[in-house]
């Protein structure tokens, strides 16, 4: 009995884990295709999006994943149904478009894989690619867009490539290389997804067989049933080995042959469905921690001491769906019932709970609905320079800022319910954090400050961090809500350190944007007159370093603190923590260097650009080096970001420089033109 | 004229400018070692910028020395003490920036503390294996021993500061003292490997030792990933006789030699090791990932102590160390890496002996409560004044 179950085990094991890309003709024995709908029934895409499943260590909705699946393959979230046709120019005015949703993508792909196939959603970043792989280029330009169908010629030449990558430290893959590795984990997921159904659309092999009939009724010919009396095909497998000689050869040979040709179909769906975990263990495997693949199924059959008939059923209310599709009503039902299962399953469990909230979480776009108020705010600011005085457009400019900060607020707070744990707790949350925290330090300084400097860099702030965040999201194109590792899984210090020290680096920030206006406004002569406008400028970059200094120094050394109680040492000089500390040591020197007048209102306004490119290095310059325990981001094209943020800096301070001179007298711009001008600068030495 | 000379010392001491100087001499010193840690690793930048009085950055052409961070912090210490504390205007509205400056004093007295009295390393063990020592990540020491069956043996140890600086040129003698022996060490090596002779082509410059010899290896970044290796040579007193032996830290079995008098002893190139007040025994080392993936969710040891016959279940896990007579054992991390599911574990905690371990915290606290005092000050001061101004 156990011999053969072993083999059974083996076989099915190897197809699972054989990282085996799926046999690619084994949709073909399935029922016909049925053409794609134009437009899905919302219901249908409803209940797919919160079907809950595993993925990432971690129960998320299809949704998420559907999400990041599509950004990950396609480069971004806007992807449009090529078999739809052009919409005309009516239904664009009526909002009609053909761009689908995620989970309309996934649902596509799942169901349809054919047609899936021909969507040109492969992001190809470089065509040098293109000619590496064999694939011919067209006019599509150095970056393009490339369907499944287009690439399959250099599909195997893409995997050998990316073999023989992998056998180099990923430290030293060069660029290009990174590209063939993203593509191919792309190829990868869009053919795990699209065969995922196939353990559905197969016919099993049970015919031929007297003892595969004796086991099987006519109508057992789908994988659930295959599987619930798969124990028995070990037993007759293990009954042809053990009583050979007095069972006729020939029959034998039939028999075992009608056996191993169910194994090999078996093997097939194993191998091909092996993409979503979406069956919540349930019965006798309620203890389970891992979700299942209809693939693992196979093999936990032949494993589970017990029949594993929970874990079944749920397995066949999700195997008639493929066959469903053309009949709208029955699909829907079909669905419906899986989905009511799964939820029922994974809430016993307690795992069923965020996932229709993290559905809501998505579909309300707050981040870019707060992306798009923040640059219309900006348009608004931008107004109300042309008239200042205009109460009504002071408080709208102000409402302008605020609106998208709520709900760049409202967001954080849903995602922070959604994990259960603090707000910052990586490289990309810190953007919103940072973003939210600096928008609102100008509100604040907007409010007691009332001269539309502060408001006009929180709404450029805004605009900036949210789109930050947007292209940061699209670069990675991973799950934003991940797990974490072990040590920073800890809510205490992520709310204490983590929270306090990004506070810092925001109002650090904050003070670099006052001092870019102050700059620029000097440079260009703005209110050149106007002591009493720059002075109050410097005073809220002042106020900006020193609210900084406090949440700097307070969640640096918290830092240190978590660090000793997690590893021992308060301080081991780790690149992020050398970073945290060149931002509280700026901004001490700025203070005492203020102190002691050395640093007057310009050279303060200079020093606050160096304390935004401190925070620079320690937020994201310290994760490109690769090395110490904090370079946890993967930060892969942030390199080019920063190199272009510091040249701008370097030539603002520069420009910073030339405004001095010209506030001192050494140089005018207007001399010539315009005496008057020049006089009345010159009149106004030493600032 | 004294006196004008201590007034204008003092004066100099507790000025801004050299307050801000030395900020920016540490600003300079945290940035340049931190690009350095990338080619040289952590421990090594942090000796030669951190812990020294000057150091020469090796980035950049021309080699400009800088004052190293132990200067820069004492001198910051004494800025703090005579400009931030002594010499500050009493008065309420400061109380805030003189109850900061005491934190940081505070804190700088603490990071004074770790780092002259502080010992740190691991305790690495499988699941029934206990200990009462642990060793250093990068110090070495040798031991020389009697070696006998399970008795009580002596023990002499050369520590690692008199002959790791020696270079695959030099050698050094150590007098045997009560030993009938002295040794003499030579073609010490930071990063090597011993090699059979059948692998060198032709005849190794290194000298061949039971077949073997030793071959340099790149220096790693990162100290601790460095193995250590030396020749020795004994020469027995008064006889002159003499053996060689080849030492390397991760070998499994010390060189042994027997001696004229017919004792055995063996001699050992290893870590140094530091004597713990108490007996650990991991009795279970747990690890969980999270579901369907690589990454650990969480990973904790149950171990005993045992002291003075008394023993003691603890739990010690990530963030959760055990703290008992001054050391601290925490949950650093397991092994082997690539264990199957059935292999068995070890499991690695940092253990660390630090008086001021709890400064910091206090530290931080002063340090807040000052800033944000002194900050509050300047607010309502502030909004005072713009109150006024808007009422003019």
């Amino acid at each position: 009995m156990t011999w053969p179950r072993g083999v059974f085990v083996l076989i099915l094991t190897l197809g699972a884990l054989g990282l085996a890309l799926p046999a690619a003709d084994a949709g073909a024995q399935g029922p016909g295709p049925v053409a794609m709908p134009d437009e899905w029934d919302p219901e249908i895409l409803d209940t797919l999006a919160k079907l809950p499943i595993q993925d990432g260590g971690r129960i998320k909705p299809l949704n998420t994943y559907a999400r990041f699946a599509l950004l990950r393959i396609n480069g971004s979230l806007r992807f449009e149904n090529p078999m739809a046709g052009s919409p005309s120019f009516m239904d664009r005015i009526r909002g009609r478009s053909n761009r689908m949703e995620p989970i309309e993508w996934l649902a596509a792909c799942l169901f349809y894989p054919e047609a899936a196939r021909h969507f040109p959603h492969f992001v190809v970043p470089d065509s040098s690619i293109l000619d590496a792989i064999g694939v011919a280029r067209d006019d599509r330009g150095r970056r393009g867009h490339y369907s499944y169908h287009e690439l399959r010629e250099g599909r195997e030449r893409l995997f050998n490539l990316a073999q023989q990558i992998q056998e180099k430290p990923q430290e030293q893959w060069s660029g290009i290389e990174r590209q063939i590795m993203h593509l191919t984990s792309n190829v990868h997921t869009f053919e795990m997804i699209t065969h995922f159904f196939d353990f559905a659309r197969m016919d099993y092999s049970i015919d031929g067989s007297g003892g595969l009939r004796m086991i099987y009724d006519e109508t057992d010919n789908n994988y659930a049933d295959v599987l619930a009396r798969l124990p028995l095909v070990a037993e007759l497998f293990n009954m042809l080995e053990d009583e050979g000689d007095t069972v006729d050869e020939e029959r034998r040979e039939a028999e075992s042959n009608a056996v191993l040709a169910l194994m090999q179909d078996l093997d097939i769906a194993s191998r091909n469905s092996a993409g979503l975990a979406i069956l919540p263990p349930a019965g006798i495997l309620a203890d389970h921690r891992e979700w299942l693949t209809p693939a693992d199924m196979s093999i936990l059959v032949l494993q589970a001491p017990e029949p594993v008939e929970e874990q079944l059923e749920l397995l066949a209310a999700l195997e008639p769906l493929p066959g469903l599709l053309g009949d709208n009503e029955a699909f829907k039902a079909q669905l419906q019932e899986f989905h009511e299962k799964a939820a029922a399953v994974a809430g016993e469990r307690g795992e069923y709970e965020k996932v229709p909230s993290e559905v809501g979480y998505y579909n309300a776009n707050l981040l870019g609905w707060s992306l798009s108020l923040y640059v219309l705010s900006f348009i608004v600011v931008a107004i109300l320079w042309f008239w200042p005085m205009n109460r009504p457009l002071n408080v709208g400019a102000f409402v302008a800022v605020a609106v998208p900060t709520i709900l760049l607020a409202a967001a954080i707070t849903w995602r922070c319910l959604i994990r259960g744990r603090p707000p910052v707790t990586t490289l990309y949350e810190t953007i919103l954090f940072i973003t939210a925290v600096a928008v609102a330090v100008v509100l604040v300084t907007e409010y007691i400050n009332k001269q539309k400097i502060a408001i006009s860099c929180g709404a450029f702030l805004g605009a900036l961090g949210m789109f930050l965040a947007n292209r940061y999201e699209a670069r990675e194109g991973v799950d934003t809500m991940p797990n974490l590792m072990a040590v920073l899984d800890t809510n205490f210090w992520l709310a204490t350190h983590v929270v306090v020290v990004t506070i810092g680096y925001a109002a650090h920030l904050v003070a670099a944007a006052i001092a870019h206006v102050y700059i620029f406004g000097k440079l260009f002569g703005y209110k050149s007159g106007d002591k009493p406008f720059y002075r109050s400028m410097t005073r809220m970059v002042y106020g900006a370093i020193c609210f900084g200094l406090v949440f700097a120094v307070a969640g640096t050394v918290l830092g240190g603190i978590w660090a000793n109680d997690s590893w021992g040492r308060f301080w081991g000089w780790d690149p992020k923590e050398n970073g945290a500390l060149m931002i509280v040591l700026w901004s001490l020197f700025m203070l005492h260097a203020r102190m002691g007048g050395y640093l007057r209102d310009f050279g303060l306004n200079i020093a606050a650009i160096v304390s935004g490119m401190t925070v620079a290095f320690a937020w994201w310059g310290v994760n490109l080096m690769g090395v110490g325990l904090h370079s946890y981001g993967f930060t892969s094209g942030v390199f080019g970001a920063l190199l272009t943020y510091y040249v701008i800096q370097i030539f603002v301070i520069m420009c910073g420089g030339v405004a001095w001179l010209k506030d001192q007298g050494f140089v005018s711009f207007t001399a010539a033109r315009n005496a008057p001008a020049n006089v009345e600068t010159s009149a106004n030495p030493g600032k | 004229m004294m006196r004008t000379f201590f007034a204008r010392t003092f004066d100099f001491l507790a000025s801004y400018g050299l307050a801000c100087v030395l900020f920016l001499f540490l600003l300079l010193l945290t940035f340049l070692g931190t690009l350095e840690q990338v080619d040289y690793g952590i421990y090594e930048v942090q000796q030669r910028y951190f812990e020294s009085l000057i150091v020469f950055p090796i980035l950049g052409v021309i080699p400009i020395p800088l004052p190293g961070g132990y200067l820069v912090l004492s001198l910051l210490f004494v800025n703090l003490l005579c400009g931030g504390i002594i010499r500050v205007r009493k008065d309420w509205r400061r109380v805030g920036v003189v109850i900061g400056h005491f934190g940081i004093l505070f804190l700088l007295f603490g990071g004074f503390i770790e780092y002259q009295f502080s010992t740190g390393g691991h305790l690495t063990l499988y699941e029934g294996q206990h200990s009462d020592e642990f060793e250093s990540y990068v110090e070495y020491e040798i031991a020389i021993y009697e070696e006998n069956d399970g008795g009580e043996t002596r023990e002499w140890l050369i520590p690692g500061e008199k002959f790791t600086h020696l270079t695959p040129q030099q050698s050094r003698r150590f007098q045997g003292g009560e030993l009938p022996f002295d040794l003499v060490l030579h073609g010490y090596r930071l990063n090597t490997e011993p090699r059979h002779i059948s692998a060198a082509m032709g005849q190794p410059s290194a000298p061949v030792v039971d077949e073997f010899y030793l071959t340099s290896l790149p220096r790693e970044p990162e100290l601790e990933l460095n193995i250590a290796g030396a020749y020795v040579t004994v020469e027995e007193n008064p006889s002159g006789e003499t053996h060689e032996g080849l030492l390397w830290a991760v070998s499994q079995y010390p060189y042994a030699f027997t001696a004229s008098d017919g004792t055995r002893y063996a001699i050992e190139l290893r870590k140094k090791r530091f004597p713990l007040p108490f007996d650990v025994t991991l009795n279970k080392f747990t690890r969980e990932l999270h579901p369907r993936t690589e990454m650990a969710a969480y990973f904790s040891s149950d171990i005993t102590k045992v002291q003075d016959g008394v023993s003691q279940e603890i739990h010690i896990a990530m963030n959760e160390p055990l703290r008992h007579e001054g050391y601290t054992l925490y949950q650093a991390s397991w092994g082997p890496q690539d264990a199957g599911p059935n292999d068995p574990l070890f499991s690695t905690f940092a253990v660390v002996r630090n008086p001021a371990d709890q400064i910091p915290l206090w530290a931080c606290i002063v340090i807040t409560l000052g800033l944000t005092i002194h900050f509050s000050i300047k607010l309502t001061n502030y909004l005072r004044a713009q109150s006024k101004r808007a009422a003019q």
